[in-house]
């Protein structure tokens, strides 16, 4: 069998992984665009802040390819898919495949405005852009976009001394993650590092010939030698559509719960896949490590035969805020539609919590300085269990030994 | 089949000495904030429960490690923390539905359970059996039988008003 996958990152090496734990004899080949043997993607914030070494963001070596028995194309890019003759096309080279995926993750979302091709403008997404960050020399930078990759990067630089300005369309950082109050709280601590905040102002303009001198929001003018461009990805499908893969409403490649997509012997994973989810019965494009590590072991088992199932993405977001850890999970309130929305929140000098109930069910919860007993509510967010359901494990001693680790998260609850 | 852990919180006293073996062995120290185990004191109700990783058989705290620091020791099962590897931010521990990860804060690694290779030093020393170490199968009849246990104690309890009480300890 001839395996050929599009990707290097988690996904495609999650894929790898999972083939060969099933499967010595299948060849396979691995193809990407990028420079480096496998890295990880979540770690580039650390870097760039120097706060780990760059050696450390790596996770493969090439001769670990070799061990696994994979051959490695880097730095060349996949430019057609002819599906009918099972074939892929690169710039020079054409290869056969059995099985063919993609996992070719996703893609800085550029918006349109005046500007953004001058020198000095960067997006972060990939290691290369950590690189060409740190060695172009700016004063005062802005960050457009305020999400957990927008967050980072300014604490990053922020940590380098740089002079940043963080920039937000909507009303409030971390705006897809927290709600209105936590995200206050998380701007004070931006801002008492030093990071100057702006919430409610659209960049319109980057300015400058060349090279960027600054940027126009609605409001004001914030004069600069550096933008980093943080508005949010999207799933990277150009390659497959053209192929004839069916696009699932959110923008990702469709796949099943086998992660098939409906051309025959082609399979997607991770961040350019919108899988279905079982608890809500809808499809989900949760761009996440872990859900593409898992989508891609899912992938990797079924094409080498072994039936596995994806139970369906989870959302999880922790970000490091100057060492306080911001951690959400399920949906902000901001995210749910309709009426039946109840909030419990604790309000302390040290740490802030708030667990979201819709409907009488756990739909979210955000938190913020202590983080490390949440993951016991991840489970009953998943799968939008009853609070009182919850509520009565936590009060009865019986149960509580049962299930003792429920005890940690009563306090939230009442 | 790989032998498990499992607590049995009706057994725990509240001692402690499991966090102390812990902190002991693995870092020459006993100081409970260096346990991988951890006790915890339900002080209003009476219960002590104490805390460890089951060990998942589909670990989230693997799969959202950023760096593949998480994996799983084909001797004994264990997931086992690589301390070299692990760049300390947290997301294991965050998503571990126990709470059972825990940050070492002078070395700045997360720190788990990884049971001893084989030997757990928590369950040598548990003096009440509240902590074994067994195959899957003993585990499996002896927590069928105290979850059984727990569900049927306030029956008991009511009947022990009627009657002089007949539980006993096993
Ligand atoms: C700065 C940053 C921080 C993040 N932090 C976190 C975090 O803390 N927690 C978290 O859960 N997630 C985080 N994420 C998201 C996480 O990194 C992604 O979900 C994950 O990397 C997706 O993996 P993937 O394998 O699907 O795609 P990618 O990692 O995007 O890999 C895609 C691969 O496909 C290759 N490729 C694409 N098209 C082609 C082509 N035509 N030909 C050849 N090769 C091609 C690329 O070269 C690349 O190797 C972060 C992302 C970024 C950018």
């Amino acid at each position: 069998m001839q395996v050929v996958i599009i990707g290097n990152g988690v996904a495609g090496n999650s894929v790898c992984s999972a083939i060969r734990e099933v499967n010595q004899r299948a060849r396979i080949t691995l193809v990407s665009e990028e420079l480096y043997p496998a890295y990880s993607a979540c770690v580039l914030g650390e870097y760039l802040g120097g706060e780990i070494q760059r050696g450390r963001v790596f996770l493969k070596r090439i001769k670990d390819y070799r061990q696994q028995g994979i051959r490695i194309l880097l730095g060349r890019r996949a430019i057609k898919i002819d599906v009918k003759n099972r074939k892929v096309y690169l710039e020079k080279k054409k290869i056969l495949y059995d099985k063919l995926i993609v996992a070719s993750g996703a893609e800085s979302l550029i918006p349109a405005v005046d500007g953004t091709t001058r020198e000095g403008v960067f997006s972060f997404k990939s290691l290369r852009d950590a690189d060409r960050i740190l060695a172009y020399r700016a004063r005062r930078v802005v960050v457009v976009g305020s999400g957990p990759i927008g967050v980072e990067v300014s604490c990053a630089l922020r940590r380098r001394n740089r002079e940043v300005y963080l920039v937000e369309l909507l009303d409030w950082v971390l705006p897809q993650v927290l709600d209105q109050k936590p995200a206050l709280r998380v701007q004070r601590i931006l801002e008492g590092h030093g990071i100057k905040v702006v919430t409610g102002e659209k960049v319109e303009k980057i300015t400058g010939n060349y090279r960027v001198r600054g940027i126009l929001t609605n409001k004001r003018e914030i004069g600069c030698e550096m933008v980093v461009m943080a508005g949010g990805m999207r799933p990277k499908v150009s390659l497959a559509r053209e192929a004839g893969a069916e696009l699932g409403e959110l923008g990702g490649i469709k796949v099943d719960r086998r992660m098939q997509t409906n051309l025959s012997g082609v399979y997607a994973c991770g961040d350019c896949a919108e899988a279905p989810d079982p608890v809500s019965g809808e499809t989900a494009l949760i761009m996440l490590w872990h859900n593409a590590r898992r989508q891609g072991m899912v992938a990797g088992y079924n094409c080498a035969g072994v039936r596995k199932e994806y139970p369906g993405s989870t959302n999880v977001v922790n970000v490091n805020v100057f060492e306080v850890p911001v951690f959400s999970i399920g949906s902000p309130v901001s995210a749910l539609a309709g009426g039946g929305i109840e909030v419990i929140e604790k309000d302390r000098p040290h740490y802030y919590g708030r667990v979201v109930v819709a409907d009488g069910k756990i739909r979210g919860a955000q938190f913020i300085g202590e983080t490390e007993d949440m993951g016991v509510l991840l489970p009953a967010v998943r799968k939008r269990c009853g609070l009182e359901n919850v509520k009565k494990i936590v009060d009865s001693p019986e149960l509580l030994s049962l299930a003792p680790w429920y005890h940690k998260i009563k306090k939230y609850l009442t | 089949m790989k032998k498990i852990l499992m607590v049995n919180p009706q057994l725990c006293t509240g001692c402690r000495i499991c966090e102390l073996v812990c902190s002991l062995s693995r870092d020459g120290e006993c100081n409970p904030l260096k346990s991988c185990i951890r006790v915890l004191k339900l002080a209003e109700e009476g219960i002590d429960i104490p805390g460890v990783c089951q060990q998942c058989e589909t670990p989230l705290c693997a799969d959202v490690c950023p760096v593949d620091a998480i994996s799983r020791d084909l001797d004994t099962g264990a997931l086992i923390i690589r301390e070299e590897i692990c760049v300390g931010c947290r997301a294991c521990s965050m998503v571990c539905p126990y709470g059972a990860i825990t940050m070492d804060i002078s070395k700045r690694i997360m720190i788990k359970c990884d049971l001893c290779g084989g030997d757990p030093k928590c369950v040598k020393f548990c003096l009440t059996k509240a902590l074994i170490y067994d195959r899957p199968e003993v585990v499996d009849a002896l927590r069928q039988e105290s979850a059984l246990r727990s569900l049927v104690r306030p029956l008991l309890k009511s009947r022990e008003k009627a009657t002089p009480t007949k539980e006993k300890k096993k």
